[in-house]
């Protein structure tokens, strides 16, 4: 442990420094804004080395820690001591080639609705060519010519409007067609990367499995030494317990903020984990 | 129906949980596709899929196919000769060649007929 690996806490009027620092029975604020007051470089309550990833996992024991991810943790705690997955450079490859990735847009939207409108379009001139239609004839059949006249004006008005509407349909619908031709390269494209995601999850799940193999023997060993349960696998341990294995098993220079009570004091808990804590 | 197919992990997922939530509507799924039912609701789950995902959600409508009305029964009656070929490795072309059977850049270049 770096002597640099030490707490301090300002809260209130009161200061505490050290690697145990005992909150209890002080108007502290609560276990999971501790832990993110660990957390924050900026939140002057708390000052201490910066968390690494394993202390996402081990953080914060009882209170709201919410799920444990067993597997993701054990990983964390084996790459805290240093292990790295055999298919370490593997995962940076194909992640590196994801992040390079940047497959073309496939938008059609604007061209469906251009369709759509266009359609509509004719549709309407469509039913206005046909009632002025109906109406020129039925003002021939009344005789009335000077009015069939005007609405015959009318009537071409509308039908050069409707081959108009016709043009743009046409229009529309040639440039969705290639949009939908555009679209399926870049959805080939898409295809590509979503294998290439499917690829990089395997290997990080392996990797995790492996990381997790590593040091699966000494975090069940921890199980059996925690104070207060009877579990004997990290599988069968309950959070509180688990969290506990696991932190003692890793390498933590940031304070675990202790929200169960498993030890007499800060200090015991410190010797057991051999990590800094923050007893809420 | 509508066709709705993924392009993305965060797609993909979002589609299972949209399968698992709606059996009614989701007809049937294949991985990273599913067949929704051709009613508003299926539109409702496509249209939000695709507005979460944008272009890593592809919807296309589809209907089914009648193989004797969508098509001539040239096209059938070749379909069925050339599975009942004697030679297994004959290719389609060759087979095609000097009969009645249309050869397959006609049956590429002709499309279906719109009718039911």
């Amino acid at each position: 442990m770096s002597p640099a690996a030490t707490v301090r806490v300002r809260l209130g009027g009161g200061g505490h420094d050290g690697r145990a620092v005992d909150l209890a029975g002080t108007e502290a604020p609560p276990p999971d804004e501790l832990v993110a007051a660990v957390r924050d470089e900026d939140d002057g309550r708390v000052r201490c080395p910066t968390p690494g990833p394993v202390h996402e996992h081990v953080g914060l024991v009882g209170g709201r820690a919410g799920a444990l991810a067993r597997r993701h943790a054990m990983a964390a705690v084996a790459r805290s001591r240093g292990h790295r997955a055999p298919n370490r450079e593997q995962v940076e490859t194909l992640a590196d080639r994801l992040g390079a990735l940047d497959p073309p847009a496939a938008t059609l939207t604007a061209a469906r609705e251009r369709v759509a409108e266009a359609g509509a379009d004719v549709t309407e001139r469509r039913e206005h060519v046909a009632s002025l239609r109906g109406r020129v004839r039925a003002l021939r059949e009344a005789g009335e010519e000077a009015a069939a006249t005007a609405a015959g004006a009318d009537l071409a008005d509308a039908a050069a409007a409707l081959s108009e509407a016709e043009t743009e349909r046409a229009a529309a619908e040639q440039a969705l067609e290639r949009a939908r031709r555009r679209a399926r390269g870049a959805r080939d494209a898409r295809e590509r990367r979503l294998e290439l995601e499917d690829r990089v999850a395997n290997e990080r799940r392996e990797s995790r499995a492996a990381l997790a193999d590593a040091v699966r023997e000494r975090v069940d060993a921890a199980v059996v030494a925690v104070p207060g349960t009877s579990a004997t696998r990290l599988a069968d341990a309950d959070p509180v317990t688990a969290r506990l294995a696991l932190a003692r098993v890793a390498r933590l220079d940031a304070p675990v903020v202790l929200a169960a009570r498993r030890f007499p004091d800060a200090a015991a808990a410190v010797g057991w984990l051999d990590a800094p804590v923050l007893r809420a | 129906m509508l066709l709705v197919v993924t392009y993305s992990r965060a797609a993909r997922r979002d589609l299972r949980n949209v399968c698992r939530g709606h059996e009614r509507t989701v007809v049937r799924r294949f991985g990273r596709a599913a067949l929704f039912e051709a009613t508003a609701h299926g539109a409702f789950l496509s249209c939000r899929l695709r507005e979460r995902h944008s272009d890593d959600v592809q919807v296309e409508r589809t209907r089914p196919f009648n193989e004797f009305a969508d098509i001539d029964a040239t096209v059938r009656e070749a379909a069925a000769a050339y599975e009942a070929r004697e030679e297994p490795s004959t290719p389609y072309r060759r087979f095609a060649a000097g009969t009645d059977h249309p050869d397959p850049e006609a049956l590429k270049t002709r499309d279906l007929s719109e009718g039911r």
